[in-house]
């Protein structure tokens, strides 16, 4: 009855998708130079009062287009605006890749209308996506970085300066669906959390939704961050080096038949600097190196047909050996993935692709030879298929499947031989292998029934295997505009999440993704976001969201835990909620761009097996956060930038009285406190200012750059985290605090 | 007009205030804890009723005593009035030829100083049996940068039937007299294996080390000696409870709940069977 319905309404869908005597404009919007896709551009008709923008791959479909001459406009950021006259006939399907040039400052009136023409037609509530650009601005020691930059935005909540994990509105970051090029990556961060793994010279688009995300993205309670790679130069090749403070990177890319090839990579030289440092072979250093390296290859098999073919993989590595302990760590991702896009007709746009990703720690020590190894790993097989078809001017459709097999390995072993390891779980060892499968199915429209009004309304049906459980999830948006600077939009949804990820806050060393399996309910959560946005001030953008989010059996891990077979042995479950309100003003065109966020927002949990089972506010919640970012280019050469953070000091947990435990035997004993209300108190602010300057010119013919950063300017030490020193008789209130001013400089050069 | 702005002028400085730092908090609340550890074939002895002490004032742990709880202990349809031990600062049963059985379910009742009652449960374990006892003699490595132990270090025990972590104690019974087989008598620090950063730690004073071990058998660690001379090895069968609270007593200064075993209070009530040895150290610079 309900594929009937089903049915009936794809009839009716169709009988509306425009008449046989309209034409249709469709196809691609990319870079004149590369052939890069411009993700976003706008297409407008303004003599039919018709338009649209590209998708992730670049394209576009305009119905209903009158059989006339008419004036097409196509923009972008950064890029020249694109005027063609088009003679439509009546019933014709026009096929178009329109070749934008791009323009070193953009200034002109139109583009600013252009990006505001873009911005009326977006739905999706919460939504930001910053300029590639601004992201490699954006560097600590020298390192541009994604999730560095991200953290610069309003809501967007840190542990500690050391770790690169996105707290988005109350939500953790394993509550994050982060994907490349739409498969999902488990474990991205370097240096055990303090960068992530994305190369931003090897990103074309990056797309961070921080709650109320439509229906085609599912598996996460709190955020999307959506990474497109690169497609490479499908007109000459080109390069870029650049030597840094903490690695190198290199990128290359190039034509290849009908497409293009990319391959960018990064890497440390820890190695080869710690040896010029005279070593104490009784206090080694640790050897220590990471790289990461991004590979795409495309081809155009025929106007209709393009495939892609990308890969990436990251590894840390640390090893240590002095004084009878010999000890190895490796943290690895690996991903491949294979898409297939097809156009049917010129309005069905379809995405075919089958990925797998792995992700896996490893550690191995020799403790005077009681050896321990620990390794865990999830690794997945994804099959997913997209269609959207735009059905006519003011109606598009967007359905999918998504299915993904996973396996997780847990191998722990502390019987003191590694050699020992059997299957299954006891004291000492664990070695469990896990299958999960997930499945999901969507639907969702984005669908204008009135004039100045647009509608997104979708659903997402899943079902977790090993939980045994079947969630409908909906989600709504609705934006009014009433006028053309000022749109109010409004958000619901439900989001389920499976996976649960056993991990330090501050250290990503043991990162453990766990499946949900019979022991303990699905996580779910639902988001309500208001948002207003205005752009009637210049050309600046600004931005007010009020957020309400409610968070069911959500983990914390069970620090004391020895053992367990099953997943509530590892976590405790609780509920949560976060609310808050944000105000983003953003300037994206001209010789100045950036931003001035500020957010004011409170999270809180309960969890029956802490702290009594009262409430209390978790260790990453801040009351206040205030990020400016400011770039400025001064002239073809000079670029210089700024970006500043305050936020309200993260919660720690206070003592009210202290004893002494002795165990029989013991002379002295361990000091002890007892603690009063978890996180019941705060640090104070954490603020930091960076700057950053480049130089650009020519050297030997190519285009170089210097770039000097300086990390935490003015040298503001905030605290890492505030203990009770209990080891001797008169107990320490200590604060370890975090990384002083840091100046880097690093090089670059394009071929 | 006025009265608006200074009301928006308000919710804003107490928006403000409401994120800002918090000061160290020195208030003080008295609490009680626990410390009660049976061991198979000991009698019941050492029982601590500690009242916990401010924060900011310098520890001492006979002020922390508390002398004036009452303490009862009921098992194997006896109920074993304690009294306490000055010389001590414990608990224990005056009848000590009375040795706590194995494979028996004891309880505890104390009421304390405040009038309330903390009450706790434990079921001793059956004792272990050494396979490999530890040599009596072990030559620490003379090369310490290599630090490879010889098979025939490995000390091993019966594994026990529902048991998988074992408790391993490691106590030096002379840190000072192995010198005067030297030379030269050294002062009691040269006698140190370990030089540890914080030399002034209590840690670092300690004779007794503890090991929390998941496994029946384990090669001699060297960085557990913390002297050379002669050692007690002592393997321990612990209960739940106990293990527990080798985890409050090593891991972190903040004491954990859920790490405790006394309903109504903080503390624990746990027991272990015990085996024991012996093994001397030789120093490896001859």
């Amino acid at each position: 009855m309900k594929f009937k319905a089903f049915l009936l309404y794809i009839f009716i869908a169709a009988a509306l998708a425009g008449t046989a005597r309209a034409a249709t404009l469709s196809g691609y919007v990319v870079d004149d130079k590369s052939g890069e896709p411009l993700i976003g551009a706008s297409i407008a008709i303004p003599g039919a009062k018709l338009g649209g923008y590209t998708n992730k791959s670049g394209f576009f479909s305009i119905k209903d287009i009158p059989a006339k001459k008419l004036e097409v406009n196509v923009q972008f950021v950064g890029y020249e605006t694109l005027r063609r006259t088009i003679e439509f006939a009546r019933g014709e399907a026009v096929r178009e890749t329109f070749r934008l040039e791009q323009t070193s400052v953009t200034l002109d009136e139109v583009t600013v209308e252009a990006v505001r023409d873009m911005d009326r037609r977006e739905i999706t509530v919460s939504k930001i996506n910053v300029p590639v650009q601004q992201i490699r601005e954006i560097r600590v020691g020298g390192e541009s970085d994604l999730f560095r930059s991200l953290q610069f935005l309003p809501g967007i909540l840190t542990s500690s300066q050391l770790s690169s994990g996105l707290f988005v509105r109350g939500g953790s970051p394993d509550q994050n669906l982060v994907l490349v090029d739409g498969t999902v990556v488990y474990n991205p961060t370097h240096l055990f959390g303090f960068i992530s793994t994305f190369n931003s010279e090897a990103i074309a688009d990056v797309e961070l939704i921080k709650g109320g995300f439509p229906a085609e993205y599912g598996g996460r309670l709190s955020a999307v961050l959506n990474i497109t790679q690169k497609e490479g130069n499908k007109n000459e090749i080109e390069g870029m080096a650049k030597i840094g403070a903490i690695s190198s990177s290199a990128s290359l890319e190039g034509p290849l038949g009908n497409g293009s090839w990319l391959v960018s990579g990064r890497r440390t030289y820890f190695e080869l600097i710690k040896g010029l440092i005279p070593e104490d072979p009784d206090e080694p250093i640790p050897d220590f190196n990471f790289y990461d390296i991004n590979a795409k290859i495309t081809q155009n098999l025929s106007k209709n047909d393009k495939i892609f073919l990308s890969g990436f993989a990251s590894s840390d590595n640390l090893a240590y050996g002095s004084f009878g302990l010999e000890a190895n760590l490796r943290v690895a991702n690996r991903l491949l993935a294979a898409r297939w896009n097809h156009v049917f007709g010129d309005d069905v746009f379809t995405v075919v692709s089958l990925s797998g990703s792995r992700y896996d720690n490893e550690f191995i020590g020799d403790l005077s030879g009681y050896e321990f190894l620990i390794n865990n790993s999830i690794s997945d097989i994804s099959a997913k298929a997209s269609l959207e078809w735009f059905t006519s001017d003011i109606l598009t459709h967007k359905f999918g499947i998504e299915s993904t097999k996973f396996t997780f390995d847990y191998l722990q072993n502390f019987t003191g031989d590694t050699d020992s390891t059997q299957s299954g779980a006891s004291g000492a060892t664990t070695n469990l292998t896990i299958g999960d499968r997930n499945h999901s199915a969507y639907m969702q429209i984005n669908y204008d029934p009135i004039e100045l009004t647009t509608v997104q309304a979708g659903f997402r049906a899943s079902y977790f295997e090993l939980a045994d459980f079947f969630t409908i999830d909906p989600r709504l948006a609705v934006k009014y505009r009433f006028t053309d600077a000022l749109a109010v939009k409004a958000a619901f949804g439900i989001f389920h999440q499976n996976l649960r990820l056993a991990s330090q806050q501050d250290f990503s060393f043991f990162d453990t993704w766990l499946p949900t399996d019979s022991t303990l309910p699905v996580s779910r959560a639902v988001h309500y976001i208001l948002s207003a946005e205005y752009g009637g001030i210049d050309d600046l953008d600004l931005t007010f969201d009020i957020y309400y989010k409610q968070m069911q059996h959500v983990s914390e891990l069970n620090r004391t835990a020895l053992a367990g077979d099953k997943v509530s042995d590892i976590f405790y479950t609780g509920n949560a909620e976060a609310y808050g309100a944000e105000v983003f003003v953003q300037r994206k065109f001209g010789r100045l761009t950036g931003w001035l966020g500020y957010a004011f927002g409170f999270i809180t949990s309960q969890f029956d097996s802490i702290n009594g089972g009262r409430e209390f506010r978790p260790k990453y919640d801040r009351r206040h956060d205030l990020k400016l970012v400011v770039q400025y280019k001064i002239d073809d050469n000079w670029d210089v930038g700024l970006n500043f953070t305050f936020q309200s000091g993260q919660s720690y947990t206070g003592a009210s009285s202290q004893f002494r435990s002795k165990l029989p035997g013991n002379e002295y004993g361990r000091g002890k406190i007892i603690p009063t209300q978890r996180y019941g108190l705060r640090l104070p602010p954490s603020h930091q200012l960076n700057i950053n300057a480049s130089y650009a010119f020519d050297m030997w013919g190519l285009r170089s750059k210097v770039i000097l950063d300086i990390f935490n300017i003015y040298n503001r030490r905030d605290i890492w985290f505030r203990y009770y020193n209990t080891r001797e008789d008169i107990i320490e209130v200590e604060d370890v605090r975090l990384i002083p001013i840091l100046p880097t400089i690093s090089f670059e050069t394009r071929f | 007009m006025k009265s608006i702005y200074i009301l928006i002028a308000a919710i804003i400085l107490s928006v403000v205030i409401y994120g800002c730092e918090d000061p160290v908090p020195t208030n003080y609340k008295e609490e009680y804890v626990v410390e009660a550890l049976l061991f198979v074939g000991e009698p019941i002895e050492d029982i601590k009723v500690l009242r916990t002490l401010p924060i900011m004032q310098e520890f001492n742990y006979d002020s922390s005593i508390v002398r004036d709880a009452v303490v009862r202990i009921m098992g194997e349809d006896r109920v074993f009035e304690l009294e306490i031990d000055t010389s001590v600062s414990g608990y224990y049963f005056a009848d000590k030829s009375y040795k706590i059985k194995a494979n028996t379910e004891y309880r505890l009742e104390c009421v304390l100083p405040n009038g309330e009652t903390v009450t706790g449960k434990t079921i001793t374990p059956a004792p272990s049996e050494w396979i490999k006892p530890p040599p009596p003699m072990i030559q620490f490595p003379i090369d310490t940068s290599n630090f490879a132990t010889p098979d025939s270090l490995y000390i091993e025990w019966k594994k026990m039937p529902g048991y998988s972590f074992y408790a391993l104690r490691i106590n030096n019974l002379d840190s000072l007299e192995y010198g005067i087989y030297l030379d030269n008598v050294p002062d009691d620090e040269l006698n140190r294996r370990v030089h540890g950063p914080p030399r002034g730690d209590r840690f670092f004073r300690e004779t007794a080390t503890w090991l929390l071990a998941p496994t029946s058998k384990t090669p001699v660690i060297w960085t557990i000696f913390k002297w050379f001379g002669p050692h007690e090895v002592s393997v321990m069968v612990p209960d739940y409870n106990f293990i527990e609270w080798f985890l409050q007593y090593s891991t972190g200064s903040q004491y954990n709940d859920l790490l405790g075993s006394i309903e109504g209070g903080k503390g624990v009530f746990g027991s272990a069977s015990i085996i024991r040895d012996s093994t001397f150290l030789l120093k490896n610079q001859p």
